[in-house]
Parts: structure tokens; sequence; C-alpha cells
């Protein structure tokens, strides 16, 4: 099973994911995320880590748009894209 | 007129159905295939409305090939399922892929399991994957958008993308 832990990530993508982990952890609303069932905290949680939005979304057993707008109320960037400049 | 073809998937559809000047898409590309998965995925008013518009001009179409992509689904499916550097790779995006890759069209997408692929797989793989921010940069060249950081900025109002810099 591909893509499970930070330290199989080469250097590049691992900062990559440690920006984009940072700022979902910074805007997300735990108060919230601590309120939800335990299926779909794990799926959030799993995102936020991961941000692998297919698998959080298998997790919480919801349909796409509907695990996004989940997301978006629990004011968990969805989309981050690193930029090279 | 432009001639780029573009693949799109069903989250890049989402979100960039949010984005106040979305209508920029049909100035990008001559015209965009989508699989009936991505628009089985769609459900909510705003992206269904965005989608059957797109439809009904004629510059959403529905690619009419897909059992030929069969063996290079499997082959995108299988690398990244054993490639510990790529998140496993689901149908609706490879499928946006694999027809970038038979048709030679831009694949719109920000699946990072996708846009790995290209990176570690750019010789097997040689396809464009543009991302909305490549998008917004192809669109400010070609004089669509006057402002590219002004741009950006609405695309993150609108739609909550961020766009952090690398450190």
């Amino acid at each position: 099973m591909a893509y499970l832990r930070d330290e199989f990530l080469p250097k590049r993508q691992l900062e990559e994911l440690l920006i984009e982990r940072e700022i979902r952890t910074k805007h997300a609303d735990w108060d919230k995320i601590r309120r939800l069932p335990k299926l779909l905290r794990n799926a959030v949680e799993y995102f936020i880590r991961m941000g692998d939005l297919r698998m959080a979304q298998k997790l919480a057993r919801m349909d796409l748009e509907d695990f996004i707008e989940l997301l978006e109320e629990l004011n968990v960037p969805v989309f981050i894209t690193v930029i090279d400049e | 007129m432009t001639e780029l073809i573009a693949s799109i998937d069903t989250c890049f559809l989402i979100e960039w159905c949010r984005y106040r000047r979305r209508e920029l898409l049909t100035k990008a590309f001559r015209y965009a295939y989508v699989t009936e998965d991505v628009l089985a995925e769609i459900k909510s008013k705003p992206t269904l409305e965005f989608v059957s518009d797109l439809l009904s001009k004629g510059f959403l179409v529905i690619y009419p090939f897909r059992r030929q992509l069969e063996s290079i689904i499997r082959e995108i499916v299988t690398i990244s399922v054993n490639d510990s550097r790529i998140r496993i790779i689901d149908p609706p995006e490879a499928y946006a892929f694999a027809i970038g890759l038979r048709e030679n069209s831009v694949v719109l997408t920000e699946n990072k399991g996708i846009i790995r692929l290209v990176e570690l797989y750019g010789e097997k793989f040689p396809v464009r994957v543009w991302g909305a921010y490549q998008l917004l940069k192809f669109l400010y060249e070609n004089k669509y958008i006057q402002n590219f950081e002004e741009e950006l900025r609405n695309y993150t109002l609108d739609t909550h993308h961020m766009f952090p810099k690398r450190r």
C-alpha cells in the first residue's frame, strides 16, 4: 500500500506536505472537529494530516461534494498549491 | 481561438465552478472531455448548473472511447499502488489522465497523485497536467486576465484554494 507515512516521501514532497498540513491544521475548527462522530472525525483528521481527499472521502463514506462541503464547514482548506518562486 | 483540448476531473470542476470568472475555461480550450464517472459524482446545484451549461454549449464532451483507456488505467493505478511516493490514483482521476495521454489534451486536476505521477514518470507519461494556478497563468499569458496576482487573490476568495510559496 502506497503513501502511508511521511518517511516514504522524498524531501521536496515532504516539504510540500508539511506546508499544506500546517495550513490545514492552523485553519481547522478543532472544536467542531472534536464534536464529529468518530468515523467522520477520523476521516477529517486523516485529510488534515495527509491531504488525500479521495482516501478521506472513502473513510467518511460520503460523496465527494458532500465531503468537500463538510471540510469547508470545518474551515479546513481543501485545495492548496505550493508555489515555487 | 485556442486549439488546446482539455480533460477534466471532478475536483477541478467542483472548485473551478465557484470562481467568479469560471467562463474563462471556455477561452482557454476549444473543448474539454469528461467521463461519465465525473458527471456521476457531481451533486450540488451550482456545479450541476455549470456542467449542464457547458454540456449544452458543446464545450464539455463525454469521452466516447472509454473502454479503449482500460490498459492505460490499469498501468497508472498499478504504478500508484506500488510506488510509495505517489498517492493511490482513483479511477475518475485516472480516466482524465488517460484521456490526456491518448488525446494529447491538457489534464485539469488538483489531484496530487496525478501531479506526482507526471513529475516522476514524465518520460513514460508525457502529459500536460495543470491545476487552477497553471490555468490562471495561461489565461494571463494569453491576455484574458490583466493582473495575475489580483486574479489569484480573487480565485482564493471565491474557492478558498490557497497558494502558499515554498519556504
